[in-house]
């Protein structure tokens, strides 16, 4: 995370930039720490109280982190939705350090060749596809960061690495950290307010609108392979920015587990775009969480695109609470073979005249499973409120499933709610065409898919949608995992 | 001749923002108006609140009809006395049939004029529907439809008219009738509008339009120029022929 | 037939047009009715619970022989006081069999009922259940048909009321088993008073399903304040050639369409008896040929 307002120079281990990190780590990286060793794998109040203490956190934050690992102990795995029981939790590396990162391979030449393909085929750049493959290297590109740090320091946008921002900008932080999603919702909410590390702190002033979006190449650092890393956004009123989180191109990694958070605050006539491809490898389990609170007036955009990783299970969830607040979901899920996407979303409308719109797309394929689960929620204070959700599913060979499970709860009669939802094969006719104008069949199959999920990919920056589309190019081609 | 409609300095605004500002307009039995003006200037409006539609509020002003002021009646109470609005862009109401309708529309009259006779009975209804209909030249399986669903535009048009004639009011209000219909159709139309009136010499009739072409079936007694919320002027058939010629712009 | 000791009348012209038994369960009282391969009985059987204050447990197996098509109707609106039922059903339908089978349900405010009904029809069977509810306090009416032959088809129409104080939860499932299966689970619900209305539906296709046809429509109309309305419409595809949708939808009269009644006279009460009548328009056509049921059912709307 690029922290504008400090260079990489002496100063205590956390203040350094994450540029510090990677040139003393290509330098230390053969010998891993020995105090590390004991903390390698497994959870305990002590690694808890650890992590705490090599970030030099304040008192509050160490003991909320305790609080939620007792959570984490007490709350049960949920009772529906995919089958979690296969984690587990002793053999889960839950702090990463930079010196000793986990996953990843040695050097470049270890790294397979199928790997390397699927770089070139996306059209990655050199510098990050060795980043990418968690060999470590040198980033090059600083020039770009700095040219982006003064504008945003010019417009009071506070945009950096979150344990920074702890330090920092403390304060701020401890008005808004978990406030939106409380250690105490879920699990793996309570597991991710134990062990949160690294992640993203955007703060976007009122009134200011940044145009360009700030994008994910800030966190090119495979040293923390995002396990937990928590995202905290907070626009003011009447601000506007667009978050790019992410990368298309596959992580590779034997982290097992991602139970990030993402919160994010939109005040009163703020507009905010969270837009996220996800592509971890395909052992993990992504049990993201991520949520948003409208005020008055306000819009959230959810654009998302889920292709990898053995397990998903992603809700992001808008709480409509003021009157006139907006959501709009966008979401795509690519399930392959041997995975299980489980995506959806969640709205609760609380204010007056609140509205939301989601459009899922999903896609199954050689045997993937994908459901589609939702919760809209009309409070008896959200008179006139709208929602409409539209949801269709694309299940490309019969090994292949679907399922979608909406739910639907009003209170309020003055609402008006539609769901839709559409499941079905490729169109034999479609197909026939292309192939008749010499478009081999695997090529036409891929252009029918990208034309069903075009709706949600034109959402993206260009080079995304680019990536989206390559990707999905590749999922339908090889059906190895 | 009685007034039949009179609007005085009418003020209306709908979420707080003033669309008519002050409309004078006075219709007596036997008369016919036309309200003609640019899109924007009101016209729709003022019609759907001599109607009552709830989403207007008026701010200042008066609406008598029959000498008796009416702004503090339902929709269906101005309905009952004889108020008729054949909407721009009438509703498609799926589930209830165009007969089941005007049935019902026809017993709530009845009901109110003569609330010691029975009410129709159906099959009489049905029949002088059917007698209504071919006079429109409307198809008989129509009045089984849902209500305006799957009309194209010119058929909705033709079944306001055609509910028109089922009730008989005594103050029709057209709204943009002509718009969308072919010349046929427009005759029809105007020849019972006609018709309606010549039956019931204390009808008064507001035709509310934008183009002239149905000024040359139904020639008007006095046109009314709206613009802006205000009516500008007010004239003969003349004014008509002028708006022909010169536009609205040059007023 | 007329039994004094059963807990319903059955009335049909024909009494030999099929055989009613009974079954021997340990839990229940259970009685079979069967329709004998190759008959096609032209007039509706009546099934007409009786008036009764006491407790009500059974079970009623319906079953068709091969072939064979009849319309029953189960009519539980004779103040049937009882304050709780519990009542199972199974349907078999065999090949080629057709059954209409329409449930009629006014008891009385007070009762609580729980049913669980399911069907299981053959190759080119048909089976399509009407089930007509405006009765009952509390309600937990389990659903579920399964295709179970080739080229069956399975239909459900479900149709609710809920006013003051009801506590009304719908669950129906169709299950596509085998190939070439078709049908559709319609849920149609008026909310009002202070009430809960709950439909939780789901059309399951499996791998042995291809070629199957599957659709659910779950549409409530949510007229007063104080009601609760859920909808939970479900999709469990498990292969591809299939053609499956749901759709939900929750909404209350719209003021543009009142104000369009009232401008032709209607006044408001009316204009909404009309606008219900005409949102269950097609469901109700369904019945109008079976006099007594259909006026029943005007009459609660």
């Amino acid at each position: 995370m690029i922290d504008p307002t400090v260079k990489s120079e002496a100063g205590t281990k956390s203040e350094k930039g994450i540029f510090a990190r990677l040139n003393r780590d290509t330098l230390d990286h053969s010998d891993p720490s020995d105090y590390m060793e004991k903390f390698k794998k497994g959870i305990s109040p002590q690694l808890v109280a650890h992590i705490s203490k090599d970030k030099e956190e304040p008192e509050w934050m160490l003991h909320q982190r305790m609080k939620a690992y007792e959570n984490f102990t007490r709350i049960p795995l949920p009772n529906w939705g995919p089958n979690l029981e296969a984690l587990n939790f002793d053999e889960i590396c839950f702090f990463a350090k930079a010196a000793d990162k986990k996953g990843g391979y040695e050097s470049w030449d270890k790294v397979p060749a199928y790997i390397k393909n699927t770089f070139d085929r996306l059209g990655i750049p050199e510098a990050e596809k060795k980043v990418l493959a968690g060999v470590g290297a040198q980033y090059e590109s600083e020039v770009i960061y700095h040219s982006l740090e003064n504008e945003l320091k010019e417009q009071g946008v506070l945009f950096l690495d979150m344990d920074l921002a702890l330090q920092k900008h403390h304060d701020l932080v401890q008005k808004y950290f978990m406030k939106c999603v409380p250690a105490t919702d879920h699990k793996f909410s309570a597991l991710h307010g134990a062990v949160w590390s690294g992640g993203t702190f955007l703060y976007v002033p009122s009134g200011v609108k940044v145009k360009k979006p700030l994008q994910a190449y800030f966190r090119m650092n495979a040293m923390n392979m995002g396990q937990f890393e928590h995202t905290l956004i907070i626009v003011e009123e009447g601000a506007e920015a667009h978050y790019i989180e992410g990368c298309s191109a596959p992580k590779y990694g034997s982290n097992a587990l991602h139970a990030g958070c993402v919160e994010v605050f939109v005040s009163k006539g703020a507009k905010f775009r969270y837009s996220s491809v996800e592509n971890w490898s395909k052992d993990t389990y992504n049990l993201n969480t991520k949520r948003a609170i409208i005020e008055e007036g306000g819009t959230m955009e959810w654009v998302g695109g889920n292709m990898g990783s053995g397990v998903t299970m992603l809700y992001p969830c808008s709480i409509l609470k003021g009157r006139n607040a907006r959501a709009d979901h966008l979401g795509i899920a690519f399930a392959n073979a041997g995975q299980i996407q489980d995506t959806g979303a969640r709205v609760l409308h609380l204010g007056e005249n609140t509205g939301s719109k989601i459009t899922m797309k999903s896609i199954s394929k050689g045997g993937g499973h994908s459901i589609y689960r939702s919760d809209i929620r009309i409070a008896k204070t959200a008179k006139n409120a709208i929602s409409q959700i539209e949801c269709d599913a694309l299940i490309l060979d019969p090994i292949s499933v679907s399922d979608t499970f909406p739910n639907i709860k009003v209170d309020n009669n003055s609402a008006t709610v539609s769901h839709e939802a559409r499941v079905g094969r490729l169109n034999e006719e479609d197909i026939f065409y292309l192939t008749s104008r010499g478009i081999e069949k695997a090529q036409a199959e891929a252009m029918i898919v990208n034309g069903f999920i075009s709706p949600i990919v034109r959402e993206l920056p260009l080079e995304y949608a680019v990536e989206m589309n390559r990707l999905i190019e590749l999922e339908m081609e090889n059906s190895i995992g | 001749m009685t007034q039949l409609l009179e609007i005085k300095d009418l003020e209306v605004a709908i979420d707080n923002k003033t669309i008519l500002k002050g409309v004078n307009l006075t219709i007596k039995e036997g008369e016919v108006h036309t309200l003609m003006g640019p899109n924007g200037s009101g016209k729709s409006t003022l019609s759907n609140v001599i109607m009552g539609h709830p989403k207007y509020q008026v701010t200042s002003g008066d609406i008598l009809y029959k000498g008796k002021n009416i702004l503090k009646m339902e929709p269906h109470e101005r309905a009952l006395i004889g108020i008729f609005l054949a909407f721009q862009y009438p509703k498609e109401i799926t589930g209830v049939t165009l007969e089941e309708f005007l049935l019902a529309a026809y017993r709530a009259k009845q009901a109110h004029t003569d609330p010691d006779k029975p009410p129709i009975l159906v099959f009489r209804f049905k029949k002088m529907l059917r007698e209504v209909m071919a006079e429109f030249k409307m198809p008989e399986d129509f009045a089984e439809r849902f209500l305006n669903h799957g009309f194209s535009g010119g058929e909705k048009k033709k079944a306001e008219a055609l509910q028109m004639a089922v009730l008989q009011p005594t103050l029709a209000i057209m709204d943009e009738t002509d718009s969308g219909l072919d010349v046929d159709a427009l005759k029809t139309i105007t020849a019972n509008i006609d018709k309606v009136m010549r039956k019931r010499e204390k009808t008064g009739v507001l035709l509310v339009t934008h183009y002239q072409r149905i000024l040359k079936h139904l020639e008007p007694d006095y046109v009314h120029v709206m613009k802006n919320g205000r009516i500008i002027k007010s004239g003969g058939p003349e004014l008509a022929h002028e708006l022909e010629e010169k536009g609205y712009e040059h007023l | 037939m007329t039994d004094f000791s059963l807990p319903f009348i059955i009335e049909h012209p024909n009494k030999r047009d099929f055989v009613l038994a009974k079954c021997y369960e340990e839990k229940q009282e259970c009685y079979k009715l069967t329709i004998p391969a190759g008959k096609q009985l032209e007039k509706a059987i009546y099934i007409k619970f009786k008036p009764t204050t006491n407790d009500l447990n059974l079970n009623l197996i319906i079953e068709l022989g091969k072939g064979s098509s009849a319309t029953i109707i189960e009519d539980w609106c004779a103040e049937v006081k009882s304050p709780t039922i519990r009542f199972g059903q199974q349907i078999k339908c065999h090949a080629n069999s057709n059954l209409k089978y329409v449930v009629l349900n006014c008891s009385s405010q007070e009762t609580k009922m729980t049913e669980k009904r399911s069907s299981d029809v053959a190759s080119d069977a048909k089976c399509h259940v009407y089930t007509y509810h405006f009765g009952s306090k509390k309600l937990d009416s389990r659903l579920t048909q399964t295709a179970y032959g080739k080229g069956a088809e399975i239909n459900t129409d479900i149709i609710a009321k809920s006013s003051a104080d009801q506590d009304l939860s719908f669950n129906c499932e169709h299950d596509y088993a085998e190939k070439m299966g078709s049908g559709e689970i319609g849920m149609k619900g008026i909310a009002q008073g202070k009430a809960i209305l709950s439909f939780d539906g789901l059309v399951n296709i499996r791998k042995t399903g291809s070629g199957s046809t599957g659709y659910l429509k779950q549409e409530t109309l949510n007229l007063s304040p104080d009601t609760t309305v859920m909808a939970m419409p479900g999709l469990k595809i498990d292969t591809n050639d299939v053609k499956a949708g749901h759709s939900a939808a929750v909404r209350n009269l719209s003021d543009e369409d009142l104000y369009y009644f009232g401008a032709r006279g209607i006044e408001k009460e009316m204009a909404k008896k009309l606008l219900i009548t005409g949102f269950l328009g097609k469901e109700l056509k369904k019945i109008e040929a079976h006099k007594t049921a259909y006026e029943s059912i005007k009459k609660l709307i």
